[in-house]
């Protein structure tokens, strides 16, 4: 394993045999069922799968929005998920969503500053000087005062990701958080996201199904089957940080996307035939 | 951000945004001189049938300007302010109890699953019962003419109010909330700085509709009982047979009417600047 800068000892994420079952008018349905993962302190995990696999489902039951049907999740040890523990949100480990989530009555300094004000963390005068050196040093410095209304997607979606590193989160839950935009910022917000990670090495659980994403951005791919949601190929990117765009030229880069594309193939037809049972 | 007062953007944004007011303020005065000019058609040059009784144009603007109006009340006279007065007073009232009680019973209903079992369906029944139904049970349970006035006048008005509040709340984007939770919001914060900054826009969308149903229950109010106000200028005028004073009472209701919900505006756009996107509209 690559993973793990130095110092990164918190963050360290099991999923055990999870399952998460939804009632349907049709009886239970399966959005994820026996998944089990671990994710090492300061890895950045990739989830790919086809749309509507079940990957926001495991994420949020991570996050803490809802229970698992069985099963546990523990992150550093500590059951956040599992029989008897009641679901809940928490700034060790802050979700950034797919559609964005930046308080528009808020200025990005504002939103920046929420989470330790929240928690009481922080006092006022002392959340506004790490905001302020933390959006500095994301290189964030102009967008302080301004509304969310008034920033462009990319500034948005980096504001957003600032004010979750504000509670030095153990990890990070990023929903496709990059999937509405351009293809030139998409690579801008790429690097910045494996700067901010380079500066501050935590834990990351990536949901996308860009597989060329999943593979300049991981350390390892993990390839979820079609609903219900389970790991059916792990994919360690061996590729050296930091990561440049110049080498999605390179026939590494090339190879993994290849290597991932075939096995999402596989479960993107399969799903496609269930899709089309269904349908019959 | 700061703009720096030499900057030459500065000044290009302001006239851009002078020469906007004055020509919409343009098209306003050619609307209101259209409807104008229709009145003066219908009733002076072609005599319809149907507008042949109507007071003339000239006729209603002399008398509303006159220092010695023939039927009474015109802009110099005590009078027309004193019912201007009672009105407004009423309407203000109704519409500041409606927005006292109803924001908050809309906050309660948006936010908490329990207190709208309770309180939604009793709601929807009272809601379509129109005011003039509720007059004579006004007269019953209120004394003297100023309470049953005011009563009337408050409920459609709590209905917009809280109505459009609960609405508000629900249509809060739930990924905000849950960002919210994510990062630490207690009940406290997750009230004070997410709903209640997120269902500004729709209060503020409740309490157009408020003021503006308020002034029609208050006219209907004051037809049926009352001794001031412009309603009862616009029944008497009609009983009296002075119609010039008619118009004039139905005008400055329309005047007094426009002037309090532009009044709302202004506050919303105060207290939502966050809405405005551009450079230009941020003040």
């Amino acid at each position: 394993m690559t993973a793990g800068g130095a110092g990164a000892a918190r963050g360290r994420l099991v999923i055990e045999n999870a399952v998460k079952a939804y009632d349907t008018p049709a009886g239970p349905a399966l959005a994820v069922d026996n998944c089990s993962l671990s994710v090492e302190p300061g890895e950045i995990c990739m989830i790919v799968g086809p749309s509507g696999c079940g990957k926001t489902t495991l994420l949020n039951a991570v996050a803490g929005f809802h229970d698992l049907s069985s099963g546990r999740i523990a992150l550093d040890g500590v059951e956040i998920a599992g029989e008897g523990v009641q679901a809940e949100p928490g700034p060790d480990r802050v979700v950034v969503f797919q559609n964005g989530a930046l308080f528009p009555w808020m200025t990005a300094l504002d939103n920046v500053m929420f989470g330790p004000l929240a928690q009481g963390a922080l006092g006022p005068a002392q959340a506004r000087d790490k905001a302020r050196a933390m959006m500095a040093d994301a290189g964030l410095a102009d967008a302080q005062d301004m509304y969310p209304a008034q920033m462009s997607s990319g500034i948005r979606r980096r504001v957003e990701i600032v004010r979750a590193m504000m509670n030095d989160p153990a990890i990070l839950l990023l929903d496709e958080p990059y999937r509405a935009m351009d293809s030139l910022t998409r690579a801008m917000m790429h690097e910045a996201l494996l700067e901010m990670h380079a500066r501050r090495p935590v834990t990351i659980l990536f949901i996308t199904h860009d597989l060329e994403e999943a593979v300049f951005l991981g350390h390892r791919i993990v390839v979820m089957s079609a609903r219900p949601c389970r790991p059916t190929l792990e994919l360690d990117i061996d590729m050296p940080f930091p990561r440049k765009y110049a080498m999605t030229a390179g026939d590494a880069y090339r190879g993994y996307v290849q290597a991932a594309l075939e096995a999402v193939h596989v479960e993107a037809v399969k799903s496609f035939a269930a899709g089309e049972k269904e349908a019959a | 951000m700061a703009r720096d007062r030499n900057d030459p953007t500065a000044f290009g944004l302001a006239s851009a945004r002078l020469a906007g007011m004055l020509r919409s303020l343009g098209w306003v005065a050619a609307g209101l001189a259209l409807a104008l000019l229709f009145w003066f058609l219908t009733v002076d040059v072609m005599a319809l049938p149907r507008f042949r009784n109507l007071p003339r144009l000239a006729e209603v603007l002399s008398e509303w300007a006159s220092t010695q109006p023939v039927y009474g009340l015109s802009i110099h006279t005590r009078e027309y302010y004193e019912h201007i007065a009672y009105s407004l007073a009423r309407v203000l009232a109704a519409f500041g109890l409606a927005t006292l009680l109803g924001v908050p019973l809309g906050l309660a209903m948006g936010t908490s699953r329990r207190v709208r079992e309770y309180v939604f369906p009793l709601f929807e029944i009272l809601r379509p019962i129109p005011p003039l139904a509720w007059v004579p049970l006004a007269i019953l349970m209120f004394r003297g003419t100023e309470t049953p006035i005011v009563f009337l006048t408050f409920l459609a008005s709590f209905y917009a109010t809280t109505l459009n509040t609960m609405l508000g709340v629900q249509s809060i984007d739930a990924s905000l909330i849950r960002a919210a939770k994510c990062l630490g919001a207690g009940p406290w914060t997750m009230f004070r700085r997410i709903i209640l900054p997120g269902t500004l826009p729709a209060i503020f969308g409740g309490l157009q509709l408020s003021v503006g149903v308020a002034w029609f229950s208050l006219v209907a109010a004051e037809m049926v009982s009352g001794e001031y106000g412009l309603g009862y200028i616009i029944n008497t005028g009609y009983s009296m047979a002075t119609y010039p004073t008619i118009f004039i009472g139905m005008f400055t209701l329309g005047i007094v009417g426009f002037a309090t919900s532009a009044a709302i505006r202004g506050v919303e756009r105060a207290l939502t600047q966050w809405r405005r996107t551009s450079l230009g509209e941020q003040a």
